[in-house]
């Protein structure tokens, strides 16, 4: 989080080589690339060139998270991507990441909240103590199941 | 949210209007009324040896306002600026080089030392202020080692008691004196530098992920940004600019003179701080420094010539700067407290 | 809460503009000696007939005990002789030296008095200067051979190393054993030296040392050399220190061989703290030469308004030095400078420089 910058220059800043030419900023293009995580993630604002100080925590975490998923990766690992965010957010965040993951993008999700999990993943591997217990697609398992194995002492 | 929606009640807010066109006020103000009482400061030629004047103290408070960019601030430039003094008078009276010799070697010289602050603050990681400021007490002695602590002018008398051979080439000498048109050089380099560093920074992905260091390192080091990388070209740069103005200085005073540049620093820092506020931007940019250094130029030059004493001078400085704190501090303060709880 | 910030705001403006407004005056130097005004008798030549006439100081240093007196001096003046002084003070700054240069010429006043700077900074600037018609008169700087066109005024080294030697010699004789103190390599010391190999050769004196060395601490460091000399050379009668922290260290070095019966110090320069020295009973400093800043700086100004007046008519004005001696200090009862200026006129200038129409300011 950088203090009064736009929404857009958040959104770009890791990939800046992407966003210029010789240098120089394309304002337009990255005034696109704000638009559009805007819109993808539902960021509650009044522009994409709004301050970011401006938006309550949750939509700062959208575009934070955000500007990543934006990026056309092929392989993308999130780490906690739902941390301390609301509900509504959480479900904009993950619809996104599913989004993605139908296109031909492997997705990464670490996280330590199974409902988090189960929104988002399709398949679920459960670590314990560097170990993997458990490796089942989604829609296999249930929140329980994984609790139980997640509990287990290796 | 912003300041506008909590204090402004019919429209018009006093207190924003200030913060943002206070300065420039201000500026014309002072111009205005020294214009109008004193026929002298009309004068075309006045105003061009005022931007003269100006030149050097801007041009190092650009290289200043870089390093405030990303969250330091460069200690040693008026010593930088003393070192080029005293380089290029070694190189064409002592070696009797050419002018554009001496040109590259002052250059050099920038670079080296920025090099230097960069190595401390990067790799040593040392705080930048007292990396610079060593730096400055550092190249002060350094450079009186070689001339044995006197000012190279020529027909020096050498250690092995021979005379220095060279002098101050015309060409060298041109850059101080030499004018495009009706401009004096030295203020030609001023203004074009003013606008490189403005495209720089507000134009350019690097100027950019600057000011995210600057704003916030961790932040801008999660995007994926070499922060200590930016931070060692911030210092470079402001080690060149800082020569630059050491050459015009040089090419101005004709000879090695060893104080030049003393007074440097604190009037190079001062245009840099009273430049953040400029605008109400809340952060060190190159128009804001480009007016702080003509709007100290103005005051000096008009109290000058209405024959105020030296000392009420740097009074009237101090008061400029504090003028520009209260203006950007203050401001930033109340302005990230009337932001929402996140 | 938010209205007070904004008042804080206009209150600090409004003291800046507040400072900016307060009519400053040039003078600076307001515990310095007033100096009294003699009759003009002649009329006023062009362009002084016609009101005041606006001219320039740039100096390169008004700080310092010295300039100080040297500025009141010629702002007297000039405010007698009708002069409009804009007054830049470089704080020693060289640089800022030549944009103030640059600033006086472009101000399009009716001279400018340079005041020290150097040649190699200020020679193009005083020549482009004069190139514009305006006259320029420098003090203490070398610019008679690169802006031949200027008047040059200088404090008269010569003068003041003759005035003070010659009085050695009477004090002498021929044929005697001296000591000397001088750091070569200093233009005005090396002026006065010039005098002393003179001296030395008319009276066929016998030199037996030559000491000196010039440090942060002049008077300290050069008593322990005199001390090592005269432990050697304890026959000499007579020992010239053509500086007077020179001065000093010499009479520190007699006094610490217990010599000053038999030896006596010849200075140059005066001040409080050298008249004090002086008249100490049994001090062996016997006469220096001086003169005084008040009276160079008022006479500088005159020699500007007589090359504005086209009448000075010589490129190089010399201010000759005076003699003092302990004895002419201790008969007089003079226990510091205003003593001295009001028991020895000469030190005033007042006939340096001047015309019927100037009224010369005496101190």
């Amino acid at each position: 989080m950088i203090p009064n910058w736009s929404i857009s220059h958040i959104a770009t800043l890791p990939f800046m080589g992407d966003f210029s030419v010789r240098g120089i900023i394309k304002k337009i293009k990255e005034g696109i690339r704000g638009k559009e995580l805007v819109q993808d993630l539902k960021v509650v604002t009044t522009s994409h060139e709004a301050i970011v100080d401006s938006l309550s925590g949750g939509n700062q975490q959208k575009v934070v998270v955000g500007r990543w998923l934006q990026s056309n990766p092929k392989l993308m690992i999130l780490d906690e991507p739902f941390r301390g965010v609301d509900i509504g957010a959480r479900r904009d965040i993950s619809k996104r990441v599913r989004d993605l993951a139908a296109t031909d993008v492997a997705v990464l999700v670490l996280a330590s909240d199974v409902d988090e999990i189960l929104d988002v993943a399709d398949r679920v591997i459960v670590l314990v103590e560097g170990k993997v217990v458990m490796d089942v697609n989604a829609g296999e398992t249930s929140k329980d199941k994984i609790v139980n194995k997640m509990s287990e002492v290796a | 949210m912003s300041i506008g929606k909590t204090s402004a009640t019919n429209g018009f807010d006093l207190r924003d209007f200030i913060v943002k066109y206070g300065f420039i006020l201000v500026t014309v103000i002072l111009f205005v009324w020294f214009a109008s009482t004193e026929p002298t400061f009309r004068m075309q030629n006045t105003l061009f040896s005022m931007l003269k004047f100006t030149s050097v103290v801007a041009i190092t408070g650009l290289g200043v306002t870089l390093t405030m960019v990303v969250g330091g601030l460069d200690l040693s430039v008026g010593s930088i600026a003393g070192l080029s003094v005293t380089l290029s008078a070694m190189t064409m009276v002592i070696y009797a080089q050419t002018g554009a010799i001496a040109l590259v070697v002052v250059l050099l010289g920038g670079v080296l030392v920025g090099l230097f602050n960069a190595f401390l603050i990067v790799v040593l990681k040392i705080p930048d202020l007292l990396a610079t400021l060593a730096t400055m007490f550092t190249i002060m002695g350094l450079k009186l080692v070689p001339v044995d602590g006197q000012s190279v002018s020529s027909g020096l008398i050498l250690r092995d008691g021979s005379v220095a051979p060279g002098k101050f080439t015309p060409g060298f000498l041109l850059i101080d004196r030499a004018y495009i048109g009706p401009v004096p050089l030295p203020v030609a380099i001023f203004f074009i530098l003013a606008f490189v560093v403005w495209i720089f920074l507000t134009k350019t992905r690097w100027g950019r992920v600057m000011y995210a260091i600057g704003s916030n390192p961790e932040a801008a080091r999660l995007a994926g940004v070499r922060v200590q990388r930016y931070r060692a070209l911030a210092y470079v740069l402001s080690g060149v600019f800082a020569s630059i103005g050491g050459l015009i200085l040089s090419s101005r005073i004709g000879q090695g003179d060893i104080s030049a540049g003393n007074s440097l620093l604190l009037d190079a820092v001062a245009v840099s701080l009273v430049g953040t506020s400029v605008l109400g931007m809340a952060r060190p940019n190159a128009w804001g420094t480009t007016l702080g250094a003509v709007l100290i130029g103005i005051v000096i030059t008009g109290l000058t010539i209405k024959g105020f004493p030296y000392y009420a001078q740097d009074v009237v400085k101090g008061l400029v700067l504090l003028t520009a704190l209260i203006f950007s501090f203050t401001l930033s303060r109340r302005k990230s407290r009337f932001v929402p709880a996140v | 809460m938010i209205k007070n910030k904004a008042l804080a705001g206009i209150t600090v403006v409004a003291a800046l503009l507040l400072a900016a407004c307060s009519q400053g005056t040039s003078d600076t130097a307001t515990t310095a000696d007033e100096g009294t005004v003699a009759e003009a008798t002649g009329t006023k030549p062009a362009p002084f007939d016609a009101g005041p006439v606006k001219i320039a100081i740039v100096q390169n240093s008004g700080a310092g005990d010295y300039f100080q007196q040297w500025t009141n001096g010629a702002n007297k003046q000039a405010e007698a002789i009708g002069f409009e002084v804009q007054i830049y003070d470089a704080q020693a700054d060289n640089a800022k030296q030549a944009t103030d240069m640059e600033t006086a010429i472009g101000s399009g006043v009716a001279g400018i008095i340079v005041d020290h700077g150097q040649a190699d900074t200020m020679c193009p600037l005083i020549n482009k200067a004069l190139d514009a018609g305006i006259p320029v008169v420098v003090y203490d700087v070398a610019t008679a051979e690169c802006a031949p066109k200027a008047v040059t005024t200088q404090q008269s080294d010569a003068s003041l190393a003759q005035a003070v030697l010659d009085q050695m010699a009477l004090d002498l004789g021929k044929d005697a054993k001296v000591g000397y103190v001088n750091v070569l390599g200093i233009a005005p010391l090396d002026r006065r030296h010039v005098v002393w190999e003179a001296i030395v050769k008319a009276n066929n004196w016998t030199q037996s040392f030559f000491v000196g060395k010039f440090t942060n601490s002049v008077a300290t460091d050069n008593a322990q050399l005199v001390d090592a000399a005269l432990k050697k050379s304890p026959d000499v009668v007579g020992i010239f220190a053509p500086y007077d922290e020179l001065t000093k260290g010499t009479v520190s070095g007699i006094e610490s061989n217990n010599l000053q019966a038999s030896i006596k110090a010849y200075g140059i320069d005066i001040s409080n703290a050298d008249i004090e020295i002086m008249t100490k009973e049994g001090s062996p400093w016997v006469a220096t030469a001086g003169t005084d800043p008040n009276a160079i700086g008022a006479a500088v100004v005159r020699n500007m308004a007589l090359e504005i007046a086209g009448q000075l008519g010589v490129k190089s004005v010399d201010f000759p030095g005076v003699l003092i001696t302990a004895q002419f200090l201790k008969d007089n009862a003079v226990k510091n400078m205003v003593d001295l200026r009001a028991k020895l006129p000469e030190l005033n200038l007042a006939s340096v420089s001047g015309a019927d129409w100037i009224p010369a300011v005496q101190f």
